[in-house]
């Protein structure tokens, strides 16, 4: 590989800044993928706390623990957590720390930038928080019992916790369009001589398609929750009928953001699982056009089908076709991306170490979660599953799969480049098997639950349903815990462990094995020429 | 901290110019979904209905 010089000022600036001012001013493009993926573990224990607290209240019938309204706070938190705080910033950390060095490049394009957008969200996740707690103080209002959609009339009419939470939605919205936008600027601008866009890693690709996507989607959400707010406290009537609006135009405004933030939360970590799976099949990625191509077509047609989650609204027979055969379209493109990762598995010499384990769990159980979900696109079926414990499994089946293991199959693919030490792979399997054991007693039972018709966001249910509600209780527990098997290996690997080489996998390519095991503070300082 | 002097000053310039052209565009869906959406609601409000 011959190089080539850029313009830096090598006087300056090699070393790490210590103390908290190396964090607070940070525009280390490593630090801040740091302090995203901090943050985003943190958020996690706390959405996972509010999990499990629901699922202690649903061990049984009747009301245990909770009120029926903070029970539903419960709801609407967690999945705002969830979403917001944990998997989009943990997806933001390693597009910081894997992009720059995955392209060549020195830092982000952007690091003042690059910190503002992080230091935007532990404000929004104050005020996230904040939403969840003022309904306890004297004066605070009714709790915010609306779940994440936050639909109107009743978004309307809840205290002034929802005023937390919109403005709560702002600073995440801003937060993710300027990162966003930071991706693209260095995604473009920044790769290393010879470096072409159909020669870029498949993770880059994917985050260059998400970026776009947020910052096409993300404004309609922050116009719709701005809207709600005039509502709300001006006197408008954008959703309020008696005054010539209509709540539905909420639920449009909503699931035009809500439909692809499903892919925003998916996309990176197709990309990671681009890299995990051909690195421990030692073969490279099948048919890398056809992926870039397939995830493409995913986003566009996934832009366009949002309505599939209000087909009981009482569309005209012409919408809900479209809606229903676009949506079943996106099987297509999914479809392709799953058979290059099985067609990439296909005669590789496969070694299953914890990033791999958790990309064929992925293959395998993100598929379900298609199914699933091709089952709710189907307009008569729909009208029998809607808003049925069936959504719950089916919307767990994609995200925790197809988002969250993705994330941890990245976690542990690069958490040696990172730390410089390989983690405990015994503990990583262990983990990986309490994990996805733990993950389908949850949720697979909730899709005969929603079958037998218990509904969801409900505290209370028919002792028919107490059989499965008790194993899913109890695999949410398994599941919950083994977080924290997670939390001590990354910090076992953190504290010291085997020395990590360079390239950290035998299978591993791509730009960033080049560099040490950890990287030096600034990646990049020479550009690589890519042939 | 100061930032490390990475970009030459064509680069910066290249990015920055970027950079305002990804936050206008972000900035005109925000403005137009107002209009848009309640548009488009209405049209298809009508079909609906007539």
């Amino acid at each position: 590989m011959t190089t080539t010089t850029m313009t830096h000022d090598e006087a300056h600036h090699h070393g790490a800044p210590t103390g908290w001012r190396r964090w607070l001013f940070s525009t280390n493009h490593k630090d801040i993928g740091t302090l995203y993926l901090l943050f985003a573990l943190t958020m996690m224990f706390l959405g996972g706390a509010s999990a499990m607290l629901i699922r202690m209240e649903l061990f049984q019938p009747g009301i245990q623990l909770l009120d029926p309204d903070l029970y539903n706070n419960l709801v609407t938190n967690h999945a705002l957590i969830m979403i917001f705080g944990a998997v989009m910033p943990a997806a933001a950390g390693l597009a910081n720390w894997m992009i720059p060095m995955m392209i060549g490049a020195p830092d982000m394009a952007l690091p003042r930038l690059n910190n503002l957008s992080f230091w935007i969200l532990p404000a929004a996740a104050t005020m996230l928080l904040l939403s969840f707690v003022v309904p306890f103080f004297p004066g605070g209002g009714t709790q915010i019992n609306t779940g994440w959609t936050l639909y109107p009339p009743l978004s309307v009419q809840v205290g002034m916790s929802m005023d937390f939470l919109i403005f709560a939605i702002h600073l995440l919205g801003i937060s993710s369009v300027l990162a966003s936008i930071n991706i693209i600027v260095t995604l473009l601008n920044m790769r290393a001589p010879g470096m072409t866009l159909m020669k870029m890693p498949m993770f880059c690709w994917t985050w260059l398609v998400t970026a776009f996507l947020l910052i096409l989607v993300v404004p309609v959400l922050a116009g719709g929750v701005t809207m709600l707010l005039f509502d709300r406290h001006f006197g408008t009537s954008f959703f309020d009928a008696a005054g010539g609006g209509d709540p539905v135009l909420f639920q449009h405004l909503f699931w035009f953001f809500g439909h692809p933030e499903v892919y925003v939360l998916l996309l990176p970590s197709i990309g990671v699982l681009s890299h995990v799976i051909p690195t421990f099949s030692r073969k490279p990625l099948f048919g890398y056009n056809s992926m870039v191509g397939a995830m493409l077509a995913v986003a566009t047609i996934g832009m366009v089908v949002w309505a599939h989650h209000q087909y009981t609204i009482g569309m005209s027979l012409g919408a809900v076709t479209y809606f229903m055969i676009g949506t079943i379209l996106i099987s297509i493109p999914v479809g392709l991306m799953i058979f290059n990762f099985i067609a990439t598995m296909w005669r590789g010499s496969m070694t299953f170490e914890t990033p791999m384990l958790f990309a064929v769990g992925i293959v395998l159980m993100f598929t379900f979660g298609g199914l699933s979900g091709v089952m709710l696109a189907v307009v008569p079926a729909d009208m029998q599953y809607h808003d049925s414990m069936f959504v719950v499994a089916h919307f767990h089946y994609v995200l925790m799969p197809g988002a969250v293991f993705g994330l941890f199959a990245g976690v542990f693919y690069w958490l040696p480049k990172w730390t410089g030490h390989m983690y405990d792979e015994r503990l990583g399997k262990i983990f990986f098997w309490t994990n996805v054991i733990g993950f389908n007693i949850t949720f697979f039972p909730q899709h005969f639950l929603g079958l037998a018709g218990m509904p969801r966001r409900i505290i209370d249910y028919n002792v028919m349903f107490t059989e499965f509600n008790v194993v899913s209780s109890i695999g949410a527990m398994i599941f919950g815990l083994s977080h924290l098997l997670l939390l001590y290996i990354v910090i076992k690997a953190i504290r010291g462990g085997k020395k990590a080489r360079s390239r950290s996998w035998e299978g591993a390519t791509g730009l960033e094995w080049e560099l040490s095991s950890p990287p030096p503070f600034h990646s990049w300082t020479v550009a690589p020429k890519i042939k | 901290m100061a930032i490390p002097e990475n970009q030459s000053p064509e680069l910066r310039k290249k990015n920055l110019r970027l950079m305002w052209l990804l936050f206008g565009f972000a900035l005109m869906v925000l403005l137009t979904s107002f209009p848009f959406w309640i548009g488009m609601f209405r049209i298809v409000g009508d079909q609906a209905l007539g």
